[in-house]
């Protein structure tokens, strides 16, 4: 029987940015998310989760560990590359001068699609992640919300097996964040195949399609797992939705207030 | 199929960055413009000049040719010197670096990329230069062009091999392109652009055979001044090749080092 790949398989990656003071932002991390999963990582500003993002998406180094993406390893990194679809900054990683369209063509292209590839794909993506209105406009001249969706056709364009989603909603109001969030559960919902890692701090947005929760906290993982299963380990009260299942775990293990209560 | 890919994504980069400058149009008036004025203006600081003065006698045509030429090529090689790092700092500004970096291409090839269309528009520039110094009188009609074309390539190499230690240290200090500095004051007062390296002291001029540059425009006046022939122009072909075979790697190196460098720090796109 031919088993897939997991989507993402990290073994004690740890970081530690050079500098006076050194600064520890992971502390060694594990945890698998399989292929076809939806894990959600989940932790305050500080805890870790870009410095986890950055490096399983190639663009920084980790001081130890191993780790797989999309069935390779780091160090092939042109290979991990081509499999991902990552969002880190939406607002400001465009060619503001150039429109939608030429942006996501330059893009296309490094991924081998041009041409007749590109123009099939794209005609999916604007009916997909309804970009009509302004595919054809200048990024500078977007709303963020409109750059998000933008963002977003950029990381699927390839048809990418994981996605790193660092905070993709930040700069969106809570309207914008949930229609993003909508187009991103109906593609994965169509891709079953398709895996994603999301950091987001709208708990709600984003619980309908997630399976998994990393809480993280000083670089440390503290908790793993399906949301409902890690309420039970915490000794939690049972919630009736996942998005309280998912802000509770936050509350427990951070401390902080959330929208929900503590 | 590395190779093809490569191949696509320079002429991607180069097409995303012509369609950019056209955006831009007043600024692609206003450069013209401002070569069209350099030429006037050493025209006219060329009529002080008379006679054949020390250090121009191996080169035919006065003053105002020596300094059409030198002015000219300065531009192009300044590209080649200090484009690549302008591309990181601009992508950083902007916010595209990482998303570049991100791509299965090298960024080595997209930062290469990102200076081939200012380098073809400084190759305009120059033949702009010459067209103008043409019609003022600059006796470049009997030129061996493809002889200067070849010079003006090998030393574009050659000075991009400075460019690209230029662009890491860009990488690795964000600000202060102390090679780009270094080369272009340098190249200002030792390499023969405005004067003959002939009116230096003996020092001076000893330490002006250490740029590509000095060999690049003794090499193009020949050509484009006195129409010297392949043969006439080959010491000065070989010495630029033997800088490009030293300085290219050298500074691909420096670069891939450098990228290392940020990966490690995670501070690529910091500026």
């Amino acid at each position: 029987m031919i088993t897939q790949p997991d989507a993402i398989r990290v073994v004690g990656i740890a970081k530690t940015y050079p500098g006076n003071p050194p600064v520890q932002a992971l502390h060694p991390v594990s945890f698998v998310v399989g292929a076809g999963e939806i894990a959600v990582a989940l932790g305050p500003n500080g805890a870790g989760k870009t410095t986890l993002f950055k490096i399983l998406a190639t663009l920084l180094r980790p001081d130890a560990g191993e780790a797989w993406v999309a069935g390779h390893s780091l160090t092939e990194s042109r290979g991990v590359r081509a499999r991902i679809g990552v969002i880190t900054d939406p607002d400001r990683s465009f060619f503001w001068r150039l429109s939608g369209r030429r942006n996501l063509e330059f893009f296309a292209a490094a991924y081998g699609l041009r041409e007749a590839a590109f123009e099939q794909r794209l005609d999916e993506l604007i009916a997909t992640l309804h970009l009509s209105e302004f595919i054809h406009r200048r990024v500078g001249s977007l709303s963020s919300g409109q750059r998000g969706r933008l963002a977003l056709a950029r990381a699927l364009c390839h048809r990418p097996t994981v996605l790193l989603l660092d905070e993709p909603t930040r700069s969106l109001d809570p309207g914008a964040a949930g229609d993003f969030m909508q187009l991103l559960g109906e593609y994965l919902h169509q891709q079953p195949q398709a895996s994603a890692l999301l950091a987001t701090h709208r708990l709600g947005a984003a619980a309908p399609f997630v399976r998994r929760a990393l809480v993280m906290v000083h670089g440390r993982l503290l908790a793993d797992g399906p949301p409902e299963t890690l309420i039970r380990e915490a000794g939690l009260p049972e919630t009736a939705t996942r998005t309280e299942a998912l802000a509770q775990l936050y509350a427990h293990y951070t401390g902080a207030e959330t929208q929900y209560g503590r | 199929m590395a190779v093809k890919q490569g191949a696509v994504m320079l002429w991607m980069t180069f097409r995303r960055d012509v369609r950019i400058a056209l955006s831009y149009r007043l600024a692609f008036g206003l450069r013209f413009l401002s070569t069209l004025f350099q030429v006037i203006v050493f025209y006219f600081i060329s009529k002080l000049v008379t006679g054949t003065p020390v250090g121009l006698e191996r080169y035919g045509g006065g003053y105002f040719a020596y300094a059409l030429i030198g002015l000219a090529f300065l531009h192009l090689f300044n590209i080649s010197l200090s484009g690549y790092a302008g591309a990181i700092t601009e992508a950083q500004q902007m916010g595209t670096l990482e998303a570049q970096a991100l791509l299965p291409t090298p960024l080595p090839v997209l930062i290469f990329g990102a200076n081939l269309w200012p380098y073809l528009y400084a190759l305009g520039e120059t033949l702009v230069y010459l067209l103008l110094g043409m019609a003022l009188g600059a006796p470049l009609a009997g030129a061996n062009v493809w002889g200067a074309l070849l010079i003006a390539l090998l030393a574009s190499v050659a000075i991009s091999g400075l460019g690209l230690m230029g662009a890491a240290i860009i990488l690795v200090f964000k600000r202060g392109n102390a090679v780009s500095w270094l080369v272009e004051a340098a190249a200002g007062l030792l390499a023969g652009i405005y004067f003959p390296p002939e009116l230096l002291p003996d020092p001076l001029q000893k330490l002006s055979y250490l740029l590509p540059h000095t060999y690049a425009l003794a090499g193009l006046r020949q050509a484009l001044l006195n129409d010297a022939s392949f043969a006439q122009l080959t010491p000065t072909l070989l010495a630029l090749l033997g800088f490009g075979l030293a300085l290219l790697p050298a500074g691909a190196l420096s670069l891939q080092w450098a990228l290392r460098r940020a990966q490690i720090k995670g501070n690529l796109a910091q500026y």
